[in-house]
């Protein structure tokens, strides 16, 4: 310690510390103390004695409160700085498909079905046709439920409504990996309605997972409604051409699934009291 | 304070270490050590005595949020002084509806001036009795810049009164500074 080697033969006397830490001190002997106490061990200590500790101990209570309180993650701040509310920002924050590494994974699976897909012309086109819809269904599903959610029992036990729990996860998790998805799709060759036409089976996937999560875990919903897409686009491939699953007349059976979902889960949201878990 | 761990033998730079490295306890140590002559110093520049605990408050959070910060040279004092000081400033600064120092400044503005080296041994000889000489306008001034370490602008903030106004002070206090201390040692 630099103070304790340099106290070069003057030390503040007990006298002028006491004044000065009471206020009495006048300029120059309140500059002559400040300069050597930066550098004085003992003198510091010393006047400590003099100081008066239920304030001190109060501002250090106010001390460990700031800093023991958990640091609030960047998503959950974003959230809160566009106006969702803290006990909202840190439901949906806390959703497995939130994580940043959830997010990596997804940006990895298109990479690979774009690049397949560029290099390989028609096969590649069935292949992201494949994989892309699978992303939203596939957030949606880890969202919330007994497997996938760390926090589950917890949400399940709090007065709140786990329906609006799983459509405000749900938001989240669309935001960032539906324009992933669809950025990818505008890299790749032929058609550009292919791009984003896959957005509808995906929506009315994603639509009926949520609808049917109010009767089984949502992992399994999505699972099978994954199985479901792969094998449909399986089939269309090997029949001739992969882009008869987006075409018009299979695109009209999505707006129904998509519709009809919808207005189950409306009239779900409808009955269901705000700040109570579903019956 | 009452039932609190007597510091322990490490230096102050090695509790800096432990708190960066998320030791609560070190930094207990270091409020222990150091929050009674900071919390003195700082009331003997506000007499608001809820601004001083929320400075000194300030302080150890950002103590907390930056030990990292610090860069080893120097008295650990020193760097806390300025830490302090400068939420001071921000403080009443913010009061007056303006924005907060940011850490990097406070990093900056901590090199000794060759005046502040000189005025370091204010204890010695006749600078005390020279600085007991100025205006009290121009020994805040003083106080503020040579012994504080603030920069122009920051003083301006805490003496409430324009930039220029301080600088014009500092040089005319500079100047008689000089003229005691040549008359002093004739």
């Amino acid at each position: 310690m630099s103070g304790t080697e340099s106290p070069r033969g003057w030390h503040a006397d007990e006298e002028s510390l006491r004044a000065w830490a009471d206020g009495r001190a006048g300029p120059a002997l309140g500059a002559s103390v400040e300069q050597h106490l930066l550098r004085c061990v003992d003198c510091r200590a010393a006047v400590g004695t003099h100081v008066a500790t239920p304030t001190l101990d109060h501002t250090w209570d106010r001390v460990l409160e700031q800093i023991e309180v958990p640091r609030v993650g960047l998503l959950e701040r974003t959230l809160l700085r566009l106006g969702v509310g803290p006990r909202d920002s840190l439901l949906v924050a806390a959703a497995p498909s939130a994580r940043l590494s959830w997010l990596t994974g997804v940006a990895a699976v298109l990479l690979f079905a774009a690049v397949s897909a560029a290099v390989a012309e028609d096969g590649g086109v069935a292949l992201f046709l494949m994989v892309a819809p699978i992303v939203p269904v596939g957030a949606v599903a880890t969202a919330y439920g007994r497997t996938a959610d760390p926090s589950y029992e917890v949400v399940l036990a709090a007065p709140y409504s786990t329906l609006r729990l799983v459509l405000l996860r749900t938001a989240a998790v669309l935001v960032p990996s539906v324009p992933l998805a669809v950025l990818v799709g505008l890299l790749l060759p032929g058609p550009s309605l292919l791009s984003v036409a896959w957005l509808l089976p995906a929506a009315a996937l994603v639509a009926t997972v949520l609808t049917v999560s109010a009767w089984v875990d949502p992992v399994l919903a999505g699972t099978a409604a994954v199985a479901a897409w792969v094998v449909a686009v399986a089939v269309a491939t090997q029949t001739g051409d992969p882009l008869s699953v987006i075409d018009a007349a299979a695109l009209v059976s999505y707006t129904a699934a998509l519709v009809v979902g919808c207005v189950v889960l409306l009239g779900r949201l409808k009955r269901t009291p705000s700040g109570w878990p579903l019956g | 304070m009452g039932g609190v761990t007597e510091p322990s033998e490490s230096t102050d730079a090695e509790l800096l270490a432990a708190v960066s490295a998320g030791d609560s306890g070190a930094l207990r140590s270091l409020y222990v050590r150091h929050a009674p002559w900071v919390f003195v110093r700082l009331t003997r520049r506000c007499n608001d005595a809820d601004v001083v605990s929320d400075v000194l408050q300030d302080t150890f959070v950002a103590v907390w949020r930056g030990a990292s910060g610090y860069r080893g040279d120097g008295e650990v004092a020193g760097w806390l002084w300025g830490i302090a000081i400068r939420r001071l400033v921000s403080r009443l600064r913010r009061t007056a509806g303006s924005a907060e120092v940011p850490m990097a400044e406070v990093a900056a503005g901590l090199e000794p001036s060759v005046e502040e080296r000189l005025l370091a041994g204010v204890e010695y000889g006749g600078v005390p009795a020279a600085l007991a000489t100025l205006s009290p306008q121009m020994r805040a001034v003083v106080q503020a810049i040579v012994l504080d370490g603030l920069t122009t602008r920051e003083a301006a903030r805490l003496l409430g009164v324009r930039e220029g106004t301080v600088k014009t002070r500092l040089h005319r206090a500079k100047a008689h500074l000089r003229t005691e201390l040549v008359r002093g040692q004739a």
